[in-house]
């Protein structure tokens, strides 16, 4: 009689049954580690940012401005429906804060391929009009302006997921300037000048009243909108209807569609918004006010923001909104500075 | 054979309490109309922030008012207590690059005492908030 050395089926199925536990348990670890790097390389460029921010500081005197446009008085509220848009490149700015730190990051070949004394212009609805010869430049990738985390930011993408941040309160807290460019009669529009990044800003150290390691100096976000395009075809083919933007947008400041791109007031809490920019059919409303009025990432539970001090801290989604609203004003008078 | 099962019971006992926690004070789905003039509000915001005058304390609750009805987005709840509610109105007919429309009124401010639980809550703005109010700051054009 021979003996027939093997498993039976019932042994097989509970081996494999042990390794499906054990992978099922291993896989989610995976997964968490995999985010755990991603939210550190994010971290890092975060640092860099604020790094070369302070470079600027360092060799200019002052941070650098939000934006610079030619706009210096407060826009006129009456006319706000006067204006068309996508007029005027001319009336536009100069360039944005992440352009002007370019030099400051290693990245002198970028920044000295712009014309920096042309206009830069905001949103795609601007090339029809664009003569600059920064238009031609603007809308290319930058990936030191992309965290890992976000399914939006493709090698492709020219968005962004730092905003700088402009200040912080509830919207009637906008100064009366602010409001001015906000120009409530056709849309509530954001715009903080109680923070170290607004049009024309030149904030320096001294002028953080609240101390530098209690002040928002840049933040993420997830809301920029630039829709589901690469680099390429949102210059080729501009989407018709609703503007896309890119890491190098300058502030628009101009009668009725004013936009503060690039910057972002913590107003609403982090990740308070369903607006996903990658949804071309999603662009309510919130693509005008989301991005400059809320914080949010892709990293489970908050964002990270810079410091004006130049470090790096995550802050939780469920921060007390009054706590949080005053982290983005450089001169809030603070009674509760613990923890930010 | 108990061996095996007692292994299994304890592997998969372990990876319980691995799912997700929220960290903060417990947020509660608020829900509920929006009226303006008695007529639905077609598109717009709604923000309950906890009262600091009245003592409260916490993040605040989120959501979009869609025909007229709102509710907080997933963990986007409110906390209890005395809120802030501050409701943002359009009329839905997109103008320009703006969808929602135009502001049916500015910023509509009211307060509201939330209890610590799921909550359905309706809100009017009334006809005397239509009117913006001014903007403030100088007239002079601007100088280019």
């Amino acid at each position: 009689m021979r003996i027939r050395r093997g498993f039976t089926l019932v042994e097989l199925l509970v081996v494999i049954a042990i390794i499906g536990v054990l992978v099922g348990l291993l896989l989610p670890a995976v997964q968490s580690a995999r985010e755990s790097s991603r939210r550190s390389a994010c971290s890092n460029k975060l640092r860099q940012i604020a790094l070369a921010m302070h470079s600027h500081h360092d060799a200019r005197g002052a941070f650098p401005a939000g934006g610079i446009t030619k706009v210096t008085d407060p826009l006129v509220s009456g006319s706000c429906l006067a204006n068309t848009p996508g007029g005027g490149v001319t009336k536009d700015g100069g360039p944005p804060w992440s352009v002007l730190i370019l030099p400051f990051m290693g990245d002198q070949p970028r920044y000295d391929a712009y014309s920096i004394n042309a206009p830069f212009i905001p949103t795609t609805w601007e090339l029809t009009t664009g003569t600059s010869p920064n238009v031609a430049k603007q809308f290319k990738p930058n990936a030191n302006f992309q965290c890992p985390s976000d399914k939006n930011s493709r090698a492709d993408a020219c968005n962004s997921n730092y905003a700088a941040c402009q200040g912080g309160g509830p919207y009637s807290a906008q100064s009366a300037s602010a409001l001015g460019y906000a120009c409530m009669s056709i849309a509530p529009r954001v715009f903080f000048d109680n923070g170290i990044f607004f049009n024309n800003s030149k904030i320096r150290v001294k002028d953080i009243l609240d101390g530098t390691s209690h002040v928002a100096l840049i933040g993420e976000t997830k809301y920029m909108p630039h829709q589901d395009y690469s680099a390429a075809t949102v210059l080729a083919s501009p989407p018709t209807g609703f503007p896309s933007q890119s890491w190098d947008s300058s502030l628009r400041v101009y009668t009725g569609y004013s936009v503060a791109v690039g910057l972002c007031a913590t107003m609403n809490g982090i990740n308070s918004s369903q607006f996903d920019p990658a949804v071309s059919n999603n662009f309510s409303g919130e693509y005008l006010t989301t991005p400059q009025s809320t914080f949010g990432s892709n990293h489970t539970g908050g964002a990270q923001f810079a410091t004006a001090d130049g470090a790096t801290t995550f802050v939780s989604e469920s921060i007390s909104l009054s706590l949080y609203r005053n982290f983005g004003a450089r001169a809030s008078a603070k009674t509760d500075k613990g923890g930010l | 054979m108990t061996s095996w099962a007692i292994l299994l019971t304890s592997l998969l006992s372990s990876s319980f309490g691995c799912s997700s926690r929220q960290d903060g004070p417990p947020r509660f789905a608020v829900s509920g109309q929006v009226t303006f003039d008695g007529k639905p509000v077609p598109a717009g915001r709604i923000v309950f922030e906890p009262d600091a005058a009245a003592g409260n304390g916490g993040p605040g609750g989120y959501g979009n008012i869609v025909a007229g009805r709102f509710a907080t987005f997933a963990r986007m709840g409110a906390v209890g207590g005395p809120q802030v509610v501050r409701i943002t109105g359009f009329d839905g007919i997109p103008v320009g690059e703006f969808v929602e429309g135009k502001p049916l009124f500015p910023e509509y401010t009211t307060t509201v005492e939330l209890p610590a639980k799921a909550a359905t809550i309706d809100f009017e703005v009334p006809r005397t908030a239509e009117k913006p109010k001014k903007t403030a700051g100088p007239t002079t054009p601007p100088k280019r």
